[in-house]
């Protein structure tokens, strides 16, 4: 997201795909919203203009001042309603519509309203100059408004969110940045000329001033609440994840854990059991590392190191775990499991306060290294017929694998390797 | 006085297949604290007592099975049995070692039937069968007073828990002002550090800024105990001294 464009990087921090459906969701709303307000904005501007000399050409021009107001409508109405317009101007709103939605583009109906609004600041300004004071202060401020939504529109569109648009033009952003300005300075170049007398000027100086908060203020609050929209979403799903986790092994774990110290118990008879109970509960502790921000997969590698985790904390003892493996198919993992429980248990049990694992590629194998700090073993356990470690040798033996293990003074360390499965 | 056996309280009735294998007729089973204070009432004794930390109810934890086993059954020693990998149990842990002087711990993940046994008869001969790793944690368990320092605490953890560690929000949601929660905020984060340092293996930060931070992560993993129910009835020393 966001590229290497001066564009994408000025616009990087806002692009987000949450923040963006929020936007293209109120769309549709935001601008009905902004028809209604044109709509009173147009009423208002045409009703005061009925005492002018001049009211024939001033509402004539409010007429032609509502065509952009009229396609925005018919096109709302289309869309919801999933119809097609049969006016051919209209066809070419909607496709035109379709075309620039969430893009870096003005629409048809912004080239239609942007004129439009100078029109309806031109009436009270020039036009109906005979009316009361009042009466040209209130259209001059109902076309302001006028001229206020469509600058809104434009520059509280989604697309300025869209995370597809990373490389947007740089000027578009610097545009964006002194939208308040760029709507007040052509309300001033328009109406400002005009005369107001000495007692209105800077009323209507006021007025022409008044998007400049507007704009900038509605644009700054948009951004603000929207910053905040993605941490959101992703603190809540997060809540709601982990408590699924966490009612997941709250129902399963007990019962995973009996099962595999029973399945323990017969290995000798039912290895198959044994291996599947072993898995089922790893497994079940591999999930629980998805209650963790930024975990979004039980199958990653990374994961392997939960049930080493939860075998260390039992008797208190330090654990660390490396995998630098990236892949490995199922039947791998499960033997991973098992060897993990194997080893990591022996150790503990022999006593060990720390245990290092390391996973890691090894000329064609996968090896498991598993480094502790337990006493030395004492002879005739290691690889006896009927131990654990004799089982797990001759298990790795029928992978082209083996087991070994190695005392370096206070620590000992047993790899075990096999060949893995090709994915 | 009916004779001595072992207590269980722990809600899930799976866990109960290796202490009946291994206790026999001995084993009471108290799944929750209604059922063990009709067992005092009725006047039944232990020996040992094994006590779970979630006991699925929405007014008490294995925090007041402790603070009623301290009170009534003194002459009972108490084994801390969770699993210790969940959230809030090496709080638990500490708690049960300083508050109620645990004799033992014990993960669930060992509790098949030959270690059982094996715990009651270590702890009747004096023995600590405490996995050696773990006694070593348990020396810092005097870290959970300075987690704790006082009553009040127990309300700060818990909104900053709902306020992801801002400490202006805490404020408001506590009605105080934002200045009184300073003292709180350096001797917890402090305290926080240690008792990640000495529980969790998670190194010292050294001189950090980010207290915000370190008090929402911690309040985040112990919600489990900072939010339990009966926290503030039962740390208060008052409430633990014995009649």
């Amino acid at each position: 997201m966001g590229g290497t464009s001066l564009g994408g990087r000025l616009s990087r921090h806002r692009r987000n795909r949450i923040t963006y459906l929020a936007l293209l969701r109120r769309s549709s709303n935001y601008t009905m919203h902004a028809w209604y307000i044109r709509v009173a904005a147009l009423v208002i501007i045409a009703g005061l203009s009925f005492g002018s000399r001049s009211s024939v050409l001033a509402i004539g021009l409010c007429l032609l001042a509502s065509i952009g107001s009229y396609l925005l409508w018919t096109n709302e109405r289309h869309l919801r309603n999933g119809t097609q317009p049969r006016f051919w101007l209209s066809q070419v709103y909607l496709r035109n519509v379709i075309k620039t939605d969430g893009r870096h583009r003005l629409n048809l109906g912004s080239y239609f309203e942007i004129p439009e609004a100078f029109v309806l600041i031109a009436i009270p300004s020039w036009i109906t100059t005979d009316d009361p004071l009042w009466a040209r202060l209130a259209m001059l401020a109902a076309a302001t408004v006028f001229l206020i939504t469509t600058s809104l529109l434009i520059f509280n569109d989604h697309a300025w969110f869209n995370p597809e648009e990373s490389d947007p033009p740089a000027w578009h952003e610097f545009l964006r940045l002194v939208a308040g300005p760029i709507t007040a300075l052509p309300v001033c170049v328009i109406a400002l000329p005009a005369d107001w007398g000495p007692n209105g000027w800077l009323a209507a100086l006021a007025i022409c001033l008044m998007p400049l908060g507007v704009v900038g203020s509605r644009i700054s609050d948009t951004d603000l609440i929207m910053q905040t929209l993605p941490g959101l979403v992703q603190e809540e799903s997060h809540a709601g994840r982990e408590l699924v986790i966490n009612e997941a092994h709250g129902a399963l774990s007990t019962n995973l854990r009996l099962l595999e110290q029973q399945a323990r118990q017969i290995r000798g008879v039912a290895p198959t059991l044994y291996e599947l109970a072993v898995s089922a509960n790893s497994r079940l502790r591999e999930t629980l590392t998805l209650a963790k921000l930024g975990r979004d997969s039980s199958t990653s590698l990374q994961n392997l190191e939960a049930p080493v985790l939860t075998l260390a904390r039992a008797v208190g003892a330090k654990a660390a775990v490396y995998v630098n493996v990236d892949t490995l198919s199922a039947d791998d993992r499960d033997l991973a499991r098992l060897v993990l429980n194997d080893l990591v248990g022996n150790a503990l049990n022999a006593g060990a306060g720390a245990i290092r694992v390391v996973i890691t590629p090894d000329d064609g194998h996968v090896a498991i290294s598993v480094t502790d700090d337990a006493p030395p073993m004492v002879n005739g356990v290691w690889k006896t017929p009927g131990t654990s470690s004799a089982r797990l040798e001759a298990r790795l033996g029928d992978l082209s694998g083996s087991l070994i293990s190695k005392q370096n003074g206070t620590t000992k360390t047993v790899t075990a390797s096999w060949v893995p499965e090709s994915e | 006085m009916i004779p001595s056996g072992v207590l269980l309280v722990d809600d899930v009735p799976g866990e109960r297949a290796n202490f009946e294998q291994a206790f026999g007729r001995g084993l009471t089973v108290a799944p929750s604290i209604d059922q063990l204070n009709e067992q005092l009432r009725r006047g039944l004794n232990w020996d040992l007592a094994f006590v779970d930390f979630n006991l699925s109810s929405q007014t008490s934890t294995g925090l007041t099975a402790l603070l009623r086993l301290h009170h009534e059954r003194p002459a009972t020693r108490i084994v801390t049995y969770s699993q210790f990998t969940e959230s809030g149990r090496t709080l638990y842990a500490a708690a049960a070692h300083h508050w109620f002087k645990a004799s033992a711990l014990m993960d669930k993940t060992k509790n098949d039937p030959g270690t059982l046994v094996h715990y009651r008869e270590s702890i009747c001969n004096g023995i600590n069968p405490t996995p050696v790793p773990w006694q070593r944690r348990l020396q810092w368990a005097p870290l959970i007073d300075h987690l704790l320092a006082d009553a009040s605490w127990v309300r700060i953890w818990r909104a900053l828990r709902e306020a992801a560690g801002d400490m202006a929000l805490v404020a408001e949601m506590l009605h105080v002002d934002a200045s009184s929660l300073r003292g709180f905020k350096d001797r917890a984060t402090e305290a926080a550090i240690q008792f990640n340092e000495k529980f969790h293996d998670i190194p010292h930060p050294g001189r950090t800024r980010n207290k915000k931070g370190i008090l929402a992560a911690f309040a985040a993993e112990h919600r489990h105990f900072l939010t339990a129910p009966d926290l503030s009835t039962v740390m208060s020393p008052g409430t633990r001294r014995r009649c």
